[in-house]
């Protein structure tokens, strides 16, 4: 008999935790269902806002071991209590109030076993928390771990990508340099300023539009816009991924520094184009403009003069995606560099890893005098340009310096243009550095020339004509070896050597 | 431009592998208590000797 009340004991007591059992695996399917699919509480990228490094907000999905799981988590356990006690609360009002009353009298002891099963359920509900807690740690723990460690591979690849490549991204309209430049997003436009791997992903990072971009700039630079990280205006193609070569064209009005700058984009296209290198213009501008300076000099016609507002650069790619060369120029007007109030807005001179300080041989008092007597006064008209050359330098290194501008670090082409009309007037101009340096002393241009070697890290001197192809005087000869000057490869090392003259003086 | 707002499909595999990995041990020790699933061997001697002593006890009948 005892073991007969015993037996329906123990049964009402398995009857109890089997119930609680369903009862919190039921809460916990519900919010399973309820917080991960039908009603999930998203930490949506406007939620998370990432404050990056240079400023602003970046709009990107967060991964979800950063920041979705345990919301989740927190969701998921929120929902499953609140669907257990909804459930009990249900439970107490059918059985416990106005006719649910008649369920104890007719059905006990079921009422009774119910209101136990619930008190079970609590502490099936306790260890099925911990459980989803730890299945919580488990995913965090392996996912991040994994996450991290791609995350420092992608970030430690690029770095030495741009470390060898000496790769800067440069604003050809407000100048800023940057090492990694800003991103837009391809599909809604909104510009990320730090995409590097992280919390929001580690090979690509997805924009609050839903649009994935690469979390590298050197793949980045090529694949999508990037835009710079002040004015976000657009960026050339590869800017960030391969070296930035920034150099500024100075020197007086009238003496050929935008028909140079140009000439030298053609030429290079030219002997791209013979020797099977890449080339390509960087923008439409720049493109557009050399294509009408091409057609100017053909015609032999003069070149016109630079707008004295603060030039865009042109630029244009040498090289591939691996070895190659974003080469901007910065076209200075001449009535720039003469107004000692416009020195501060040419931030772009410090930037520069070279100078191209154009002379025109025509403002030389003594090479007028000898074209005159040589009986080619009517090129002296033509071709005018104001001013002793040695004394714009003298003014435009004394700014430069005045400016903070670390001219040591910095090298300098001292470039003789017009050297085909020179030629033409019958005054004799060597094509090699160092004879061209001793050309200008003897043209009393000494000042400039001891000056140069000792204000710049390294100076050579090049005589160059507008037409490309007079060798001697190839007008990208000076932008090539200051493009070559810090090579970073072999390849570049040995063009440098193989196509430019010894002698640079220091 | 297209504003549009994507939930990455990476949180759908993380949320069914959480959903997986907190359910299974749930759902096996539930198995083993009836003598099935993976690891039924762990529940064996307490579910055998529950078997035993139900099929062994006295039933007297209900009113």
């Amino acid at each position: 008999m005892q073991q007969s009340f015993l037996s329906y004991l123990v049964l009402a007591i398995g009857i109890i935790l089997v119930g609680g059992f369903i009862s919190a695996l039921g809460a916990h399917v519900y919010a399973i269902v309820t917080a991960f699919w039908l009603r999930p509480l998203n930490w949506s990228p406007r939620a998370y806002r990432r404050e990056p490094l240079h400023g602003g907000v970046d709009l990107g999905w967060p991964t979800y071991t950063a920041s979705q799981l345990e919301h989740d988590l927190r969701h998921q356990t929120h929902v499953a209590w609140l669907a257990f006690r909804q459930q009990r609360a249900r439970t107490a009002r059918i059985t416990n109030k106005g006719a649910g009353i008649l369920l104890w009298i007719f059905l006990f002891p079921l009422p009774a076993l119910t209101f136990l099963s619930f008190l079970a359920a609590y502490v099936y509900m306790a260890a099925m928390t911990v459980v989803f807690a730890l299945a919580f740690a488990i995913i965090y723990a392996l996912g991040g771990i994994l996450h991290w460690l791609l995350v420092t591979v992608v970030n430690i690849a690029d770095s030495i990508w741009i470390a060898a490549h000496h790769a800067q991204a440069s604003c050809p309209d407000c100048y800023t340099v940057m090492k990694r430049p800003a991103v837009v997003c391809r599909n809604c436009g909104t510009v990320h300023r730090d995409i590097r791997a992280g919390l929001e992903g580690a090979l690509f990072r997805r924009c609050e539009c839903g649009q994935l971009l690469p979390t590298t700039v050197s793949r980045a630079s090529w694949l999508v816009l990037t835009c710079c990280q002040v004015c976000e205006r657009p960026l050339h193609s590869g800017a960030g991924a391969i070296r930035d070569v920034r150099l500024s064209f100075v020197g007086a009005t009238h003496s050929g520094k935008t028909r140079l700058a140009l000439a030298t984009f053609d030429d290079m296209a030219t002997r791209a184009a013979s020797s099977g290198r890449e080339f390509a213009y960087a923008d439409h501008q720049t493109e557009s403009e050399t294509a009408r300076m091409r057609e100017t000099i053909r015609r032999g016609e003069p070149g016109w003069v630079t707008p004295d507002d603060l030039p865009r650069a042109l630029s244009a790619r040498e090289g591939g995606v691996v070895v190659g060369n974003l080469i901007h120029v910065f076209d200075t007007a001449g009535s720039l560099t003469r107004n000692a109030n416009a020195n501060d807005s040419l931030i772009y001179l410090g930037h520069s890893h070279g100078i191209v300080f154009v002379v025109d041989p025509f403002a030389i008092s003594t090479v007028r005098s000898q074209v005159e007597r040589n009986g080619h006064a009517q090129l002296l008209d033509l071709h005018p340009s104001e001013g002793q050359p040695e004394n714009l330098y003298g003014a435009i290194a004394s700014r430069m310096r005045a400016s903070g501008i670390a001219t040591r670090r910095q090298n300098l082409a001292i470039v003789v243009t017009k050297a085909d009309l020179l030629e033409r007037a019958g005054v004799e101009l060597p094509s090699e550095s160092a004879g061209i340096a001793e050309w200008l002393v003897g043209h009393s241009q000494h000042n400039m020339v001891i000056a140069a070697a000792r204000e710049f890290g390294a100076v050579q001197y090049f005589a160059a004509a507008s037409r490309a192809d007079e060798s001697d005087f190839s007008p990208s000869r000076a932008t090539r070896w200051l493009a070559n000057a810090k090579a970073f490869d072999s390849e570049l090392r040995a063009k440098a050597s193989a196509n430019e003259p010894e002698g640079a003086s220091a | 431009v297209k504003k549009q707002t994507v939930i990455p499909t990476t949180y759908y595999v993380y949320r069914v592998i959480f959903a997986l990995l907190a359910l299974l041990p749930i759902i096996f020790f539930a198995l083993a208590f009836v003598g099935a699933g993976p690891f039924a061997d762990f529940l064996a001697p307490f579910t055998g000797a529950m078997k035993s002593w139900f099929s062994n006890a006295t039933w007297i009948p209900l009113p």
